[in-house]
């Protein structure tokens, strides 16, 4: 339990070194571009491109090396009505966001690149594209086949001129930025071994109606939707790992009870409404049980029950409020809020109540706990002063990092995202809230949803493949 | 408690109102005596009604100082119970005080057990920089039994309990077992020694591999007698022996944990698992 000594206060994502992917020539597959929710369409056709090397690039591990990416203009071919070089544009735009926010690559575009004299001739271009340093080209070509858009792309290593990943695309119009999205993840994954996360999204809990109802919205703020209309207080929304559900706190039928929306087909239904005030859910890593909050007898006790509210189970029993529970990744675990020591500290138990843990012995209030996703750190909302900040402690040696120091502002509701490199966190200053993202490599931070105020983000998981 | 005549004898005094039913018989009777008719045994007669008067009066007497006496035994008494309810809600108060007490102490203890854990870490890693500086770099190899280079890089205590314990965390539970032991060849004696023992008990009980586990439990309770862990040890030695089907060194356990650790967690733990074995648990 040391005292962060600087070299073992790690928060740089590694990334992992030499993967050598293979792009199967010629194997068509199709995606589940719609994973979750309500009508998401879905691209009809993405396949390899035929003719990739072997090649592999490297990145070194340690960490922050990025990857020097050319990405020239993509092509448009002549013939191409107007609404579909309206997407191709959308696409492209959506893809350099997110390659741009991944954090993988420091990228070269049309305006870096404007100063070489390209002759349309690759393996002239190339050699221009590798004197300004780079070491991979993304080279892409897009057309219209009827009421839809094709892109072609191809990355291609410069050192060997091989091209070392290619994907053809298909898809309409409106689903430009879905597929520019599908495209990022692949490029992402093949060059670190981990899934990108552009497909992915954040529930969130927003005022903007003039009630309190629960949204989804793209990884990058994009494509806002309701989930909830309920015209009272909704809030708390928790995915389920399985990305099937998320359950959140509702106050329509009078006292709080906790409620799950199946994203599939919007239906809602009752989780656990008895008893006095349900609050804060969390659904266990098999989707099958929730952990709540419920007070009883004007104690704060933290609860298990299967997620249809069945098999009710109390977890813990102190003097103290109990609180906020959050099941680790491997579901063996919870991490909830306790006042037992005085003031609201973070604890780790087994799901079986033993091996209870203090794990924060800094700020006079800590509160809202998630799990990274290899389960090994916490990130909570602790009070420094008279704001809240978010940090991060190492649950193995009880280091803590925080991370927003000096952010103007009071920080809460941290939220990981699944490829643990990054945390969005909702941020109150000058009375409104609003949610913001934070990737841990750089400690960047964007600000997400603008509309009314914004609170409570959960990050979604992945979405099945 | 004074007797009831002398409190009757006070209430007489002070309370003539109680005796106004009597004063009408005697009115009738002085009439009567007035109005003529006055043979002896007419007297006699009147004598003795007056002597039944009387001790009826003195009956009515002895039934008010009854009732008296009930009325100022309940007033008695429920002052009485006034004062231990008071008591009562002192003691309570004085529990609850206690309680936070307790756990203030438990909030100051477990900040010092953090601090000391810091402490002999960064005490472990001291001691390796020195072991490692003494070494001078002509020697080339190092010598036998210095953990095959081990030392070179001068391994950090922390950086290997953290390992260790994050593989636990993942659920990589044979690389965590590894860790650990490493960790113990390399610092059996730092704060967090016990700890690592205990995990690897731990690891092996989530592997299901509950004889392994409990030897592992049972080398936490003889190398470490006084670690913090003492109460889990116990605690989860005897769910590995219930999961073995062995109940009676099972309950041994869980009853060992609440005698020794009985407002632990871990004994709240044990009363329930006895009690769903139907087994009452021992007292407190």
């Amino acid at each position: 339990m040391t005292r962060i000594p600087s070299s073992i206060a790690r928060f740089s994502f590694a990334v992992r070194p030499s993967v050598v992917r293979l792009a199967l020539a010629g194997i068509l597959f199709i995606p589940t571009l719609a994973w979750s929710q309500v009508p998401q369409p879905q691209a009809d056709v993405a396949e390899d491109l035929p003719g990739n090397s072997d090649v592999t690039a490297v990145i070194d591990g340690g960490g922050m090396a990025q990857l020097r990416l050319a990405f020239p203009s993509i092509t448009v071919r002549t013939g191409t009505a107007a609404d579909a070089t309206a997407a191709i544009g959308a696409f492209e735009t959506a893809l350099r966001e997110d390659l741009e926010a991944s954090g993988v690559f420091e990228i070269q575009g049309p305006e870096d690149l404007a100063v070489l004299a390209l002759t349309g001739v690759q393996a002239t271009d190339f050699e221009l594209y590798r004197s300004l340093t780079n070491q991979s080209v993304l080279v892409a070509e897009a057309y219209q086949e009827e009421d839809k858009f094709v892109v072609e792309g191809r990355l291609y290593d410069l050192a060997s001129q091989q091209s070392i990943l290619g994907k053809r695309y298909r898809g309409t119009f409106d689903l430009s930025r879905r597929v520019a999205h599908t495209f990022s993840d692949e490029i992402i994954l093949y060059f670190t071994g981990a899934r990108g996360i552009a497909l992915t999204s954040i529930a969130f809990n927003s005022d903007r109606t003039g009630h309190k109802e629960i949204y989804l919205m793209d990884y990058d703020g994009e494509n806002i939707r309701p989930l909830t209309g309920h015209n009272s207080i909704s809030m708390s929304p928790a995915w389920a790992p399985t990305g099937d559900n998320i359950a959140y706190v509702s106050f329509f039928a009078g006292a709080p009870g906790i409620y799950r929306v199946d994203l599939a087909t919007g239906a809602k239904q009752p989780i656990v409404t008895d008893g006095n005030l349900n609050s804060s859910p969390d659904f266990s890593a098999d989707g099958r049980k929730i952990a709540f909050t419920r007070s009883i007898d004007g104690n704060t006790e933290i609860f298990v029950a299967d997620r249809d509210g069945s098999n009710l189970r109390q977890v813990t029993r102190s003097a103290g409020i109990d609180t906020n529970p959050a099941f680790s990744p491997n579901g063996t675990k919870l991490a909830f809020t306790s006042s037992r020591a005085g003031n609201p500290h973070i604890y780790i138990m087994d799901v079986e109540g033993t091996n209870l843990q203090r794990v924060t012995f800094e700020g006079t209030y800590n509160d809202g706990a998630d799990w990274s996703p290899d389960g090994t750190r916490i990130v909570y909302a602790t009070r420094r002063g008279n704001a809240f900040d978010i940090a991060v402690t190492d649950l193995a040696l009880l280091d803590t990092k925080v991370l927003t120091t000096g952010m103007p502002g009071s920080h809460e509701s941290p939220t990981w995202s699944p490829d643990g490199r990054r945390i969005a966190f909702s941020t109150t200053a000058n009375s409104k809230s609003q949610i913001r993202v934070m990737t841990l490599d750089t400690g960047e931070v964007k600000t997400l949803a603008s509309e009314g105020n914004n609170m409570s983000p959960d990050w979604s998981p992945y979405p099945p493949r | 408690m004074s007797s009831p005549e002398v409190l009757v004898l006070s209430e007489a005094s002070s309370g003539p109102g109680r005796y106004v039913g009597l004063v009408p018989c005697l009115l009738v009777l002085l009439f009567g005596l007035s109005t003529g008719c006055s043979s002896t045994s007419q007297l006699d007669s009147i004598q003795a009604q007056l002597r039944d008067l009387q001790q009826q009066s003195l009956q009515i007497q002895k039934q008010t100082s009854s009732k008296q006496e009930i009325a100022d035994l309940q007033e008695a008494q429920a002052a009485r119970g006034e004062g231990l309810l008071r008591a009562q809600a002192d003691i309570q108060l004085e529990m609850q005080e206690v309680a936070s007490l307790i756990q203030q102490l438990e909030a100051k203890l477990e900040d010092t057990n953090y601090r000391l854990a810091q402490l002999s870490q960064q005490i472990a890693a001291t001691n390796q920089e020195l072991k490692t500086s003494r070494i001078p770099p002509s020697l080339g190899p190092l010598p036998n039994g210095s953990a095959n280079g081990n030392l070179g890089g001068g391994i950090d205590p922390g950086a290997q309990y953290q390992t260790a314990y994050n593989d636990y965390l993942r659920g990589s539970y044979d690389l965590a077992v590894l860790g650990f032991r490493q960790y113990l060849e390399n610092f059996p004696d730092t704060d967090l020694a016990d700890n690592a023992s205990y995990w690897i008990g731990e690891c092996y009980y989530r592997q299901r591999k509950f004889r392994e586990a409990i030897r592992e439990f049972d080398h936490v309770l003889d190398r470490y007698p006084n670690s913090d862990k003492l109460a889990s040890t116990l605690l989860r030695k005897g769910y590995a022996h219930l999961e073995l089907g062995n109940q009676d060194q099972g309950v041994l356990q869980l009853q060992s944990v609440i005698r020794l650790y009985p407002e632990s967690d871990e004994a709240n733990l044990s009363r329930q698992q006895l009690t769903s074995l139907g087994i009452a648990p021992p007292g407190r």
